[in-house]
C-alpha cells in the first residue's frame, strides 16, 4: 500500500500540489486522474522521489523512500521515448540493471516479456527500427520488467492501436490479480472508468473526488441524462430543469435538477433535434467533474493551456 | 554509487561501439598529421630525388671547382649527391646562347634550373639562377654558400693565404640548438620540436575536452527531448546519473587517448619522427584530469537547461571558443614562456590547464606556480562541480524555454 499525507509543492507561481492525500491498495487499480496541468504529474515525480515535496509524506507499506523502495517502483511516464541508436535486449538490459536486476536475469525476463508483447524477433533490432506503437511497448515492458511491486502507469494507453490497448489492459488485469499496487494516472475519464477500482480526482492541485469508483457513482445519484441526437446541441443547456449540460458534436450528457422530470426534458429536446438515444443513468466520472468543479475536463484544459501560453509570454 | 557506475558502463559501452566515436577517432590523428607531420614528410620526399641542375660557365671560372663542391657537399640519405652537375658547354658559342640552350632544358624538364656565372663575377659577386621555380630558399641558400665559398678561396689564395689554411677558415658553419632546464640537464631540441610537443598536448586536451563535452550535452539533451530522463531519474538519483556520465565519458576519452598514443609510439619508431620532448610530461596528467573535469562541470551547467539540439549546438561552439583561446597565445608562449601575462593567464582557472601544457615542456615553471595553480583548479572544480549538480538535478526536469542566468541561479541556491 502506499499513503499519500498532505503533500503539498508550490512552483514559483502556481501551487501545483495542494494538500493532497489519498491510499493506493494492492491488488486495485487506483485511477489519480484529472485534466492535463491538474498536478497529477508532479505528485507521481514527488512518489517517485524525482523532486522533493514541499510538505507531506509519502510511506511505502509502512515505510519511506530509500534505495530499496526505488528498486521495486515500475514507472511509465506520460511522454515517452527511448535511445534510438541502441540495440532492445541491450536497452532493455540497462534498465533492469538501474532497478538491480542483473544483466543474465534481464535477458531472461525481457525475453519473457517481448514474447508476450509479440516482439521476440526486434530483441537485435536498433530501436529506432521498431514502429512509434512497438516502441511504445517496449517502454512498458521496461517498467515492469524488474517485477515491481509498486506501478505507476502514466497515460498508458495514448498512442497505442487498439488490439495493443486490449492486450495492456489484459496485462494490466494479471498485474492487478498479482495483487500489485497499481496507479493509473489518465485525463481520460472514460479510460479510467472502465478499468478502475478507485479513483482520486484532481483539479488545480486539490482533490476534488476521492473514493471507490462504485460508491461515487451512487452518491451523485441517477439524475443524469444521456442523449445522443443530430442537430445543434447547444438548447439543451437552456431547456428547464437542465442544471450542467457536457455538449459535444453528437452527443450530450445532461445533470438535471432532483425535482425535474426526464419527460419534459425529451418533449423539449424533441422540438430542435432528431433524437437517437435517449437514457436515464448514473453519472459518468465526466459528468462528476463537471458537477463538481463547475467545467468540463476539455474546458480547465483549454484554459490551462491559455494561461501557459500567457506565461511564456510574458 | 554501484548505479553511477551502471550509467557509466552504458554511456562508455554504447558510445564506444557507436560510429561517432569511431569516426571522432579518426579525424584528430588526421588533423594531426595534417597539421605537423604532412609539411616536413613532404619536404623530405623532394630531399629525397636527385635534383639535376645546369651549369652555365663559359669562361670557366669557377669549374669544375664549383661542380664537384656542390656535388660533394649536399647528399640524400643514401649517401648519393643530391645534385647532379651538367655543365652545358657549346664550342664556340656566347653566353646568350648558351643561356638559350639551358632554358630549353628547364622548359623539356631534363634539368631543374641553371646557375650562370658572369665571367665578370669577382667584380660583381653576382651569379645567376634560373628555373621554372625560384621558391625553393634551401636550393638558393647551398647554391649561395658554395659560390660565395669559392670566392672567398680565390681571393684568399690570390693575397697569399696557404691553400690547407684556406679550407679551415671558410670551414661551414652549423648552429646547434640546445635545451637546458633547471636540474642541469642539456638536450638537444629546435624549436619545431618544442613547439609541436606543446602544440600537440593542447591539441589533444583541448579536442577531448570539446568533444567529450559535447558528447555529454548532447547525451543529457537526448534523454531530455525523449523524455527518457523520467525513467533514469525514476531508477537513479541525478548525483548517480551526473558522475555516471562524467565517469563514463571520462573513461571514453582516455580510451581516446590511449590509442593516439600508440598509434603516436608506432608512429616514431615506423617513420623515425621526433619531435616529442617527453621530460615534465607526467606533469600535465594532473592538470588533464582536473582540467577535464572542471569543463565537464561546465558543460553540465550550460548544457542541461537546454532542450534541443540546435541549442546545444550553438552553446557548445561558445564553451569551444574560450576552449580556443589559449591557441592565440600558442607561439608567444613558446617564444617567451616567461611572459608575465602567459603567467597570469595560467592562474585563471579556465586557462590552467592549456596554458600549463604551454608552459611545462618549455620551461618547467616553478615549483610556487605549479601549486597554486593546481590548488584554484582543484578548488574551482569542486565549486563548479557542486553547482553542476544542484543545476542538473533541477535542469533535466526542465523543458521548453531555455532558462534565465536567474533562473538558474535560484536553482542552486534552493536546490
Amino acid at each position: 500500500m502506499i499513503e499519500v499525507k498532505n503533500l503539498y509543492k508550490t512552483f514559483t507561481t502556481v501551487i501545483a500540489v495542494n494538500d493532497v492525500s489519498f491510499k493506493v491498495e494492492p491488488g486495485r487499480v487506483f485511477g489519480l486522474l484529472g485534466p492535463n496541468g491538474a498536478g497529477k504529474t508532479t505528485t507521481i515525480r514527488m512518489m517517485l522521489n524525482i523532486i522533493q515535496p514541499d510538505a507531506g509524506d509519502i510511506i511505502f507499506d509502512g515505510r519511506p523512500f530509500s534505495i530499496d523502495i526505488q528498486n521495486t517502483i515500475g514507472y511509465l511516464p506520460e511522454e515517452r521515448g527511448l535511445y534510438r541508436k541502441n540495440k532492445l535486449m541491450h536497452t532493455i538490459q540497462y534498465f533492469a540493471g538501474l532497478k538491480g536486476v542483473s544483466s543474465k536475469e534481464a535477458k531472461k525476463l525481457g525475453m519473457y516479456w517481448l514474447e508476450r508483447f509479440d516482439l521476440t524477433d526486434y530483441a537485435n533490432n536498433k530501436v529506432e527500427e521498431l514502429s512509434k506503437g512497438n516502441q511504445q511497448k517496449v517502454q512498458f515492458i521496461i517498467s515492469v520488467l524488474h517485477s515491481p511491486k509498486y506501478i505507476i502507469l502514466d497515460e498508458p494507453f495514448s498512442g497505442l492501436d487498439p488490439v495493443n490497448q486490449i492486450l495492456l489492459k489484459d496485462i494490466i488485469g494479471d498485474l492487478r490479480k498479482e495483487g500489485k499496487v497499481l496507479i493509473f494516472s489518465t485525463h481520460q475519464m472514460e479510460q479510467a472508468e472502465k478499468m478502475c477500482d478507485d479513483v482520486c480526482i484532481i483539479n488545480r492541485g486539490r482533490v476534488v473526488m476521492y473514493g471507490k469508483l462504485a460508491e461515487e457513482k451512487k452518491k451523485y445519484g441517477v439524475n443524469n441524462i444521456m442523449i445522443e441526437f443530430e442537430g445543434d446541441g447547444s438548447m439543451l443547456e437552456k431547456i428547464g430543469g437542465v442544471k450542467r449540460a457536457a455538449i459535444y458534436s453528437n452527443f450530450a450528457e445532461l445533470e438535471i435538477d432532483s425535482n425535474a422530470k426526464p419527460r419534459n426534458i425529451i418533449h423539449e429536446a424533441s422540438k430542435d433535434l432528431d433524437i437517437r438515444k435517449f437514457e436515464v443513468k448514473e453519472p459518468t466520472l465526466n459528468a462528476i467533474f463537471l458537477n463538481l468543479v463547475g467545467s468540463t475536463v476539455e474546458e480547465v484544459e483549454r484554459k490551462h493551456e491559455e494561461e501557459q501560453l500567457k506565461e511564456e509570454a510574458v | 554509487m554501484k548505479k553511477a557506475l551502471i550509467v557509466a558502463k552504458w554511456e562508455y559501452i554504447e558510445r564506444v561501439k557507436s560510429k561517432m566515436f569511431i569516426i571522432s577517432l579518426f579525424i584528430f590523428p588526421v588533423i594531426i598529421v595534417a597539421f605537423a607531420v604532412l609539411p616536413s614528410l613532404l619536404m623530405g620526399q623532394m630531399e629525397d630525388r636527385q635534383k639535376v641542375i645546369g651549369l652555365v660557365d663559359p669562361e670557366n671560372v669557377l669549374s669544375p671547382n664549383i661542380i664537384q663542391k656542390i656535388e660533394d657537399r649536399f647528399t640524400l640519405k643514401d649517401d648519393q649527391p643530391m645534385y647532379v652537375i651538367r655543365k652545358i658547354d657549346e664550342p664556340n658559342t656566347d653566353a646568350e646562347t648558351l643561356r638559350m640552350i639551358g632554358n630549353s632544358l628547364v622548359f623539356s624538364d631534363d634539368i631543374a634550373g641553371y646557375i650562370y656565372i658572369p665571367p665578370d663575377i669577382f667584380e660583381t659577386n653576382q651569379p645567376e639562377y634560373y628555373s621554372t621555380n625560384v621558391g625553393n630558399i634551401q636550393d638558393h641558400n647551398r647554391f649561395t654558400a658554395v659560390i660565395r665559398d669559392i670566392l672567398t678561396e680565390y681571393r684568399l689564395e690570390e693575397r697569399g693565404v696557404d691553400p690547407g689554411i684556406v679550407g679551415e677558415i671558410i670551414k661551414p658553419v652549423n648552429l646547434r640548438t640546445v635545451r637546458i632546464s633547471p636540474g642541469g640537464e642539456e638536450q638537444d631540441a629546435g624549436f619545431l620540436e618544442i613547439f609541436w610537443s606543446s602544440y600537440i598536448f593542447l591539441m589533444a586536451m583541448m579536442m577531448l575536452i570539446a568533444t567529450s563535452g559535447q558528447i555529454l550535452i548532447r547525451s543529457v539533451v537526448e534523454e531530455k527531448t525523449n523524455r527518457i530522463i523520467e525513467v533514469l531519474a525514476s531508477s537513479c538519483s541525478s548525483t548517480d546519473l551526473m558522475a555516471g556520465k562524467i565517469i563514463g565519458l571520462s573513461a571514453l576519452g582516455l580510451t581516446q587517448i590511449g590509442l593516439y598514443a600508440m598509434m603516436g609510439i608506432a608512429a616514431v619508431t615506423q617513420f623515425g619522427i621526433d619531435g616529442l620532448s617527453l621530460s615534465n610530461v607526467w606533469l600535465l596528467l594532473p592538470y588533464f584530469i582536473i582540467g577535464y573535469l572542471f569543463y565537464a562541470a561546465i558543460f553540465v551547467v550550460v548544457g542541461s537547461p537546454l532542450s534541443s539540439e540546435q541549442e546545444a549546438q550553438q552553446v557548445t561552439s561558445w564553451v569551444v571558443l574560450v576552449l580556443m583561446i589559449p591557441f592565440i597565445f600558442a607561439f608567444i608562449a613558446i617564444e617567451n614562456p616567461g611572459m608575465p601575462i602567459i603567467r597570469a593567464l595560467s592562474f585563471i582557472p579556465f586557462f590552467t590547464p592549456s596554458f600549463m601544457a604551454l608552459r611545462i615542456p618549455i620551461i618547467m615553471p616553478s615549483t610556487f606556480d605549479i601549486v597554486v595553480t593546481l590548488g584554484i583548479l582543484t578548488l574551482s572544480t569542486i565549486i563548479l562541480m557542486w553547482i553542476a549538480g544542484k543545476v542538473f538535478r533541477v535542469a533535466i526536469l526542465s523543458y521548453g524555454k531555455r532558462p534565465s542566468l536567474a533562473e538558474i541561479l535560484r536553482w542552486v541556491k534552493t536546490g
